[in-house]
């Protein structure tokens, strides 16, 4: 590995901010098998910014509710887990998902967009576990932290695009991930799961970001959800929420139906759901927000 | 001239020259573009997905979504830009349908997508004359009134027209 590539790594990772106090320990109980709402709730009390954001998607026009939303409990009762973790999310890291990723040719809000499109469809893929029942909202959280490798990757790999997509064509490179390794020493899951570890995410987040390209390398008891986030990240670049020039440039597993009990129609149908509920998410935190 | 861009599941038309119709990101989702020499107009639709008998109400809520509601609706956008009436000399080109590297059968939505495209075109006597489909390329396309090639674009190499 280049060593001096590491460091600059290292150096940009521990220039980027750290999660606010609440998010950091949202993504705990959030990871916490058997957490419940109101742990959440408590923990949000005290964060005024996002109790305000809560309370304008509640009462948004994507919802639309009978009676205007005037406490965060119900705002939390009636938007659900899925959206009190994708709004922390999205405002205390928006310094890291709102940076156009240059290295990867893609634009500002593409990584957001792509994470956010990936979490709803892990989260659908994880109700149809085969074996080891996997919690949906934990699939969320972990889809929607599993690129933030790139944010900081990108910066550092700027203009390697076309010798990367000329070496997959040529056959130099099995794919995207192999390439990043290959010229780089680290590819983006390990600059991720780096930047899991400074922002002290537990250590099921932290598996799933380093291991979502390579699911089979994830530990026997987390294995299915993190190929629940390696299936969900294909969907979304499928779907047309890529990041750039890697889009589509990864290998996918084959082992899909050892691990989940679907069909075509079941996938094709989930991705219709998805991208309903994807739309609705992002109508109703930026409403003026012009659809992909 | 009106530049028109469209999202996942929506279609336009336009016969004005130098108007635009441009669409992002197919992965494996699919362009289909119909040109109408009669009226020297274009239409283009961005179907996600084959089948509607998934999802009816998204169907009607957005047709252009899936192939046999898109296309159907898209003829009828093309009828309306020439005075009501189908055009015999149409004829197509359809960009898409990707795929990641080494998916497995049920991951390939992106063919599924190509071969209805195909299956519905055929069926309606109208001419695929080029097409630019499959592999594992994120592609973005555009189309000019007054040409009759579609630009297809895609990140790390020039574009190339079809």
């Amino acid at each position: 590995m280049d060593e001096q590539f590491k460091a600059k790594i290292i150096r940009s990772i521990k220039n980027t901010p750290v999660l606010s106090p609440s998010a950091a320990r949202l993504m705990q109980v959030a990871a916490s098998p058997d957490h419940e709402l109101k742990d959440m709730i408590e923990i949000i009390r005290g964060d005024f910014a996002l109790t305000g954001q809560l309370l304008r998607v509640a009462n948004s026009v994507a919802f639309s509710p009978m009676q205007p939303i005037t406490s965060l409990d119900r705002a939390v009762a009636y938007l659900g887990e899925v959206y009190l973790i994708g709004l922390a999310v999205n405002s205390c890291a928006a310094a890291v998902f709102d940076s156009p990723l240059t290295g990867y040719e893609g634009h500002k809000r593409d990584l957001w967009r792509h994470q956010l499109f990936c979490a709803l469809a892990s989260r659908r893929i994880s109700f149809a576990a085969k074996k080891n029942k996997i919690p949906g909202d934990l699939a969320f959280t972990g889809g929607l932290l599993h690129d933030i490798g790139k944010a900081i990757l990108s910066e550092h790999i700027v203009k390697s695009s076309k010798e990367i997509l000329e070496g997959i064509a040529e056959g130099r490179y099995q794919d995207y991930m192999d390439a990043e390794e290959k010229l780089f020493g680290m590819d983006h899951a390990q600059v991720g799961h780096i930047l899991a570890q400074h922002w002290k995410l537990p250590p099921v987040l932290q598996e799933i970001i380093l291991h979502h390209h390579g699911p089979e390398e994830a530990s026997p008891e987390n294995r299915t959800l993190v190929y629940a986030i390696h299936l969900g990240d294909a969907m979304s670049m499928l779907a047309g929420f890529d990041t750039g020039s890697d889009g589509l440039k990864y290998r996918v597993g084959t082992k899909d139906q050892e691990y989940f009990t679907f069909t075509e129609l079941n996938l094709e149908a989930m991705q219709v759901e998805t991208n309903q509920e994807f739309d609705r998410f992002e109508a109703s935190i930026n409403p003026d927000n012009q659809q992909h | 001239m009106i530049d028109i861009v469209l999202g996942i599941g929506h279609l336009g038309a336009a016969n004005m020259p130098g108007s635009t119709i441009k669409t992002y990101a197919l992965g494996s989702c699919v362009a289909l573009t119909l040109f109408s020499p009669s009226c020297r107009g274009i239409g283009m639709v961005h179907i996600a997905l084959s089948d509607s008998s998934i999802n009816k109400n998204k169907a009607i809520e957005t047709p252009g979504y899936f192939a046999d509601t898109g296309f159907p609706a898209l003829l009828k956008k093309m009828a309306m830009m020439n005075k009501g009436k189908q055009d015999f000399s149409m004829f197509a080109k359809i960009a898409g349908g990707a795929s990641m590297i080494g998916a497995s059968d049920v991951f390939n939505i992106g063919q599924r997508n190509v071969d209805q495209v195909k299956k519905l075109l055929r069926g309606a006597g109208i001419t695929l004359t080029a097409e630019d489909t499959g592999g594992s390329i994120s592609r973005t396309v555009s189309v000019e009134i007054g040409s009759d090639n579609v630009v297809v674009y895609t990140p790390g190499r020039p574009e190339w027209k079809i």
